[in-house]
């Protein structure tokens, strides 16, 4: 029965709910209440409930938009009840609380509504009372109360618990109670209401069961089951004016039926025994508070509604928000396809673009999957294979194998062309795209792309998941991998973890301090966007902060303002500041540097850390000083471990600032209470470019913690007038089709199409395309027709069809430059091989071939290759200065003034020797540390690695296996900054650098062993142990590694 | 008719005096008793007395005072029956559902008025809210119509609880909904929340016994006028009957079957 009534009153639900948005505003930012006229609340939230009772009964008939429509009222009245007063007495109080948890429920907002009840609770209730009315009205709304909330087993033990002393009471008290009850008409009123609650109770036991074990007494139907109680227990309703039960009961059988769907049992229900372990280990009780009952809506709606566990589609694309929970939904399907192809011990990708993703997703599989005998491993993003992993990958003992490899696109396009699907001997069953909307982002977003297109054509069982932020198109992107055999999950943009405030941050002037200057002030004022943030037509005053700067003049510059804005909003929380370059990063760092900030009695882990730097990049590292202040920064110069010890001191709460590079702040995992910007763009090769929506709803998706039920602030800095205008265009950019990188750069290079080989040495982004085109033609073998047929090469990508539309002129000249390619390398003579085994281009291999000078197999000594008075490795780093893929990043480092291989290799070989970064960066780079480290680890160590192996492949090809295996832990010494295999292997387990060395000698006796088991025996160690191998030192190392693993 | 007084104020005072006359009994015959007994009941709560072990809480406690058997009738029962078909005939009150069905737990916190439906007001559609109270107190008003459980006190509870009379209009929706006073329902509700929830009626019955005098009912008006204002309307009526009010149950069921 439709009534349409709320949608008469939109402009007064309207008026509500902006009403909600200000009091949220003033209660979070400035812990305000202000007046709100409660009389629009309250009229409003009376039409919401008649509504709702209307629609309420008719649920299992109804149509999606009906359904969206009750979530979307319930949601609405949850909201308005929450800032509505509530009932005085006890029990009144807590019927309202329920009321309004029932609301949250249909409302899709559950996590809220636990989170609410876990911190605030409910009024203490005569649950043991003689009155026997008191006492089973207690009981009936206490125990739904904790149902909804399930705080893990506990609550659910305790509603057991009460049920079963309600039954034991009955005789004792129900008699009493009916006797005093005066009139004959009242017993009969008191006895009908007595039997609707007794089955209320009665579902709670029943629904109690079900979310620890997924059955009741054996019956898996669970809906039945509690309607059955629901029926009987309004019944008695027709009969007597019965008016809190008649209220209560609808309401709480609809919500009860709405967290059935959100049962973790009924989401994964009946899919394979994995499956089932998996969930019976998440809801174990051994959890205890941490075990997981429900999922969240995103996580519903791909696994059940659009049944993601039901099918197999050979692509499905997943679009969520931050904060949604879709490493859950990836375990899921990773469960899956782990047991469609058990017999086979088929294993899955899972492909994540940074080295700390690889690291953290590696860590938490790992833990999940561990009770599941579910075998996870990582391999390094370096573009060679060492030998260590080389034994991984070939691990022929089933026990020990990995059943997921975690690494980077790149790293696993290198090994698929190098042939390791065959060698490791078993099906690739999944990938699993993490950030998959990366697809449009320059060559690493292109060989991205070419990567799956090539999975695609010769992974005969792989099956793909991309998971991705919002994009318009993510139908086109499955259709791409899929065909009809795909799917699109796309969470539309109504669900938002939590609540979140986009706004801009002015200065005011103020009073005039003296003849020259003024005094100021800043303001936030929310702005709209199309993506449900709280806006409340106001401006919140921020006061000034002298010691960041003294006059309105001082203080109307981005870094100023944003350092402001941040002191005010950190008190709610840690905040993450962003700016565009590094050294401006430092800067704003630098201004937080108040005596407001300045801790006393600084926490261990933090000292912990100082030390760590201290050790690693020395005693005047800036960041060991900022540390004092509770500030911390973050950006591609420092190392990967820092980096997530910085990130883990954040989970703990023991920092207040983190200053970000815009780029970093991408990969930043963990929540926060505010993000404020000092700049939206990020500094590329192409000059400064405005951050992607894709990437700032991402980044602002961090912007409140969801365990505290935080409002997310993100605030962006305008120095003027017109920078506000710009950003606020910024903000409500809308994001749009996710697009092959492919396209952009035909047309930028439009008129040098026509020669793809010559093209490459000035765009070396043309490379990876190039590579897909020669490693297509001999996985073709090598037809005579290949020129004709590449364009049905080509239908695999996601650009080459759009091109064509998009821009026909262009997508035929990139056509005619193809064909012109394909001619070429279908001339005799080609040392096409070597482009799968190196990753570079034709061009590049044979720019080697043509310079190599005396580079040969014995060129590659392992005791002189590093060695100071060698100059091998000089010559080698020349040569590696002619390749386009990597000629740039090695030109970064040195300068471009003298591009000459001394200068590299002497980096090198310090870096290998084991020398700590400070002393590098006095030898080379004149005392900068931070340069220095972005030179190493965000540069150095990558190309110099890939380079020498790319070397090694084209130079010592007649080598055998086992020769070759040995050798290849050569360029892996780049990587690791260590020097013998041994401590490669160690790097490998996460061990910092400077500790390498030390704990191999330490191990020695197992450094032959499994990679999996010399894990076990390294954490296994002491800290005294540590010590022994490393003296005094050995303890922070010990503890930092312990950190990066994830064990600490 | 005694007498009338109606004001351009919120109260309106009544007296009406019945006379034994063949109208009147068979009104008490017939509209009255079918409001007062409700022959559906019994198979009904044979099923609820059935549904109980379901729950695992038997108990003959239970089964006993639900037996469909005893139908007993108290006078505040009648009183009540009477007072509603006379609301339903003279004012145009709807009650969408035999009242008599709704008993009422004095425990609830709601403890309901006696009467709530919808008035006709003109053309428009108004929430009714009321309280019906019987005496034979030979004093002029009876007790019955002060004090915190007298119907004065009663009426500014509902006057001044908007709570309760949210309560109650959420009840009433779950008794229209699905019949054909939803459309009435729905009217009364606007009105109500524009006029942020003035715009109702509120009525007050006294039974009584004894000879007709303004006094019945004259105070509790003046009481109540200060907490009134418009739209808000209060009908206050008094009703005399011809015979003694313990007489009222027989002659509701004079010469009838049940």
């Amino acid at each position: 029965m439709e009534i349409n009534f709320a949608e008469d009153f939109s402009e007064q639900r309207n008026n509500a709910l902006d009403l909600y948005d200000l009091h949220q505003i003033y209660s979070e930012i400035l812990q305000q209440e202000i007046d709100v006229d409660l009389s629009l609340l309250d009229s409003v939230s009376l039409v919401l409930e008649i509504e709702i009772i209307s629609l309420v009964p008719h649920q299992n008939e109804f149509d999606e938009r009906k359904l969206e429509l009750l979530r979307k009222y319930a949601a609405e009245a949850f909201r308005i009840n929450r800032i509505l007063p509530q009932p005085e007495e006890p029990l009144h109080c807590a019927r309202h609380v329920l009321k309004t948890a029932s609301l949250a429920v249909l409302g899709d907002r559950g996590a809220d509504i636990s989170r609410i009840l876990k911190t605030e609770g409910w009024p203490q209730l005569p649950i043991n009372s003689d009155d026997w009315h008191d006492r089973t009205w207690s009981t009936i709304v206490d125990v739904w109360l904790r149902l909804i909330r399930k705080n893990g087993w506990e609550d659910r033990d305790i509603v057991l618990k009460r049920i079963a002393e309600l039954r034991e009471h009955q005789n004792q008290y129900e008699r009493n109670y009916l006797d005093s009850v005066e009139t004959q008409s009242g017993k009969k009123a008191a006895a009908l209401e007595l039997i609707g609650l007794y089955h209320l109770a009665r579902a709670a036991e029943i629904f109690a069961r079900f979310i620890t074990d997924g059955v009741v007494d054996g019956d898996y139907q669970i809906k039945y089951l509690l309607e059955a109680q629901f029926e009987k227990a309004l019944k008695p309703c027709k009969h007597a004016m019965l008016v809190d039960l008649q209220l209560m009961t609808p309401l709480l059988r609809a919500s009860a039926l709405q967290m059935v769907e959100n049962s973790i049992w009924t989401v994964t229900r009946s899919v394979n025994t994995r499956v089932t372990d998996f969930v019976k280990n998440l809801v174990d009780r051994g959890r205890g508070n941490r075990a997981l009952f429900e999922v969240l809506p995103p996580q519903r709606l791909t696994l059940a509604e659009k049944g993601l566990l039901g099918s197999s589609r050979r692509a499905v694309v997943v679009c969520l928000p931050t904060s949604s929970g879709k490493t859950m939904i990836a375990q899921f399907r990773i469960l899956q396809a782990l047991n469609q192809f058990d017999q086979e011990q088929g294993w899955v990708a899972y492909l994540a673009p940074t080295r700390a993703l690889v690291n953290q997703v590696t860590s938490q599989l790992r833990t999940d999957f561990e009770p599941l005998s579910v075998i996870v491993e990582k391999v390094s993003p370096a573009l060679e294979i060492d030998s260590v992993e080389m034994d991984l990958l070939q691990e022929r003992s089933q026990k020990q194998q990995f059943r997921v490899l975690v690494t980077t696109p790149e790293k696993l396009d290198l090994m698929l062309r190098q042939g390791w699907e065959n060698k490791i001997g078993r099906p690739l069953t999944l990938i699993v795209v993490d950030e998959a909307h990366n697809i449009q982002m320059g060559s690493r977003g292109l060989k991205l792309e070419l990567l799956l297109a090539t999975i695609n054509k010769e992974c005969e069982k792989a099956q793909f998941l991309l998971l991705t932020p919002f994009i318009n198109n993510a139908k086109e992107v499955a259709r791409w991998l899929g065909g009809t055999n795909s799917d699109d999950i796309s969470l539309t943009l109504d669900w938002q973890p939590n609540d979140r405030a986009i706004g801009i941050v002015k200065t005011v002037k103020g009073a005039p301090l003296n003849k020259r200057s003024f005094d100021y002030k800043l303001s936030f004022e929310t702005v709209h966007t199309n993506r449900k943030t709280i806006n409340a037509d106001c401006e919140i005053p921020i006061p000034n902060q002298s010691e960041i700067a003294k006059t309105y003049a001082q203080a109307s510059k981005s870094s100023e303002i944003a350092a402001i804005a941040a002191q005010f909003f950190q008190e709610r929380g840690p905040v993450i500041l962003m700016h565009s370059r590094i050294d401006w990063v430092w800067a704003l760092a630098d201004k937080l540097k108040i005596e407001e900030n300045r801790q006393t009695n600084l926490h261990d882990d933090i000292r912990l850390l100082q030390d760590y730097l201290g050790l690693e990049l020395g005693e005047n590292f800036p960041l060991i000083d900022l540390l004092e202040y509770g500030i911390a920064v973050h950006h591609a110069g420092l190392p990967e471990e820092v980096r997530i010890i910085i990130e883990w001191l954040f989970q703990k709460g023991r920092l207040k600032f983190l200053v970000a590079t815009t780029t970093i702040a991408q990969g930043i995992n963990f929540p926060v209470s505010g993000v404020v910007m000092a700049s939206h763009q990020f500094f590329s090769q192409n000059g400064v470019v405005d951050m992607s929506p894709e990437d700032f709803w991402n980044i602002a998706g961090r912007a409140g913690r969801i365990s505290q039920g935080q409002l997310g602030i993100v605030a962006l800095a305008a120095d003027n007038e017109e920078k506000a205008d710009k950003l606020q265009d910024f903000i409500n950019k809308q994001t749009e089709d996710l697009n092959s990188a492919l396209i952009r750069m035909s047309i930028e290079a439009e008129d040098k199409l026509n020669d793809l080989g010559k093209l490459v040495y000035s765009k070396p982004e043309w490379s990876s395309f190039l590579q897909y085109l020669t490693h297509s033609y001999q996985q073709m073998g090598k037809p005579s027709t290949f020129t004709q047929q590449v364009e049905q090469v080509l239908r695999g990508t996601l650009g080459f069809e759009k091109l064509k539309t998009r821009n026909s002129s262009i997508a035929q000249k990139l056509l005619n430059g193809i064909h012109k390619y394909c001619d070429d390398i279908q001339k005799a003579n080609q040392p096409l091989g070597l482009v799968d085994s190196t990753g570079f281009s034709l061009q590049s291999v044979k720019t080697i071939l043509a310079n190599r000078g005396g580079i040969n197999e014995s060129s590659w000594n392992s005791t002189t290759l590093y060695a100071s008075d060698n100059s091998t490795l000089q010559d080698m780093m020349g040569i590696l200065l002619r390749v386009p893929e990597i000629r740039d990043d090695l030109k970064q480092i040195i300068g471009d003034n003298n591009p000459d291989g001394n200068k590299l290799a002497e980096i090198l070989k310090d870096w290998v020797d084991g020398s700590p970064v400070n002393k590098i960066a006095d030898t080379h780079f004149d005392g900068d540390v931070t340069k220095c480290g972005q030179m190493l680890f965000g540069n150095l160590a990558q190309t110099a690695s890939w380079g020498l192996s790319a070397l090694l492949s084209i130079t010592a090809n007649n080598l055998d296996e086992e020769e070759k295996k040995e050798l290849n832990n050569l360029p892996a010494r780049a990587y690791y900054g260590v020097n013998s295999n041994e401590a490669i292997k160690i790097r490998l387990l996460g061990v910092p650098r400077l500790a390498a060395a030390e704990l191999a000698q330490k191990l020695h006796p197992f450094i032959d062993e499994p990679i999996s088991k010399l894990r076990k025996q390294l954490n296994g160690l002491s800290q005294t142990e540590w010590n022994q191998a490393m003296g005094e030192r050995g303890k922070i190392y010990c503890k930092v590694w312990r950190i990066i693993e994830g064990i600490e | 008719m005694a007498y009338e007084d109606k004001n351009d104020g919120c109260i309106t005072l009544m007296s009406l005096e019945c006379t034994d006359t063949k109208d009147f009994n068979s009104f008490l015959n017939s509209n009255v008793r079918n409001r007062l007994y409700d022959i559906e009941l019994v198979d009904e709560f044979i099923e609820h007395i059935n549904g109980i072990p379901t729950a695992k809480m038997e108990s003959e406690v239970l089964a006993d005072i639900l037996n469909p058997h005893q139908q007993e009738k108290s006078k505040s029962d009648a009183c009540e029956a009477l007072a509603e078909a006379f609301l339903e005939m003279h004012d145009q009150v709807v009650f969408p559902w035999n009242m008599q069905r709704d008993k009422r737990n004095p425990r609830a916190s709601l403890a309901g008025p006696d009467v709530i439906g919808i008035v006709e007001a003109g053309s428009e559609s108004r929430f009714a809210f009321g309280e019906v109270k019987g005496s034979s107190h030979e004093q002029f008003p009876p007790s019955v119509m002060y004090g915190i459980d007298g119907m004065e006190g009663q009426l500014r509870k509902l006057i001044n609880n908007q709570v309760i009379r949210r309560g109650l209009i959420l009840w009433l929706f779950s008794k229209v909904k699905g019949n054909s006073h939803l459309d009435r329902f729905m009217e009364a509700l606007e009105a109500y929340i524009i006029s942020e929830y003035k715009n109702y009626v509120l009525f007050g019955v006294l039974l009584r016994d004894t000879r007709p005098t303004q006094k019945d009912i004259s105070n509790t008006a003046t009481q109540l006028t200060n907490n009134l204002s418009l739209p808000t309307k209060c009908n206050l009526t008094a009703l005399y009957l011809p015979w003694p009010l313990d007489d009222l149950i027989s002659r509701i069921n004079a010469s009838g079957t049940i």
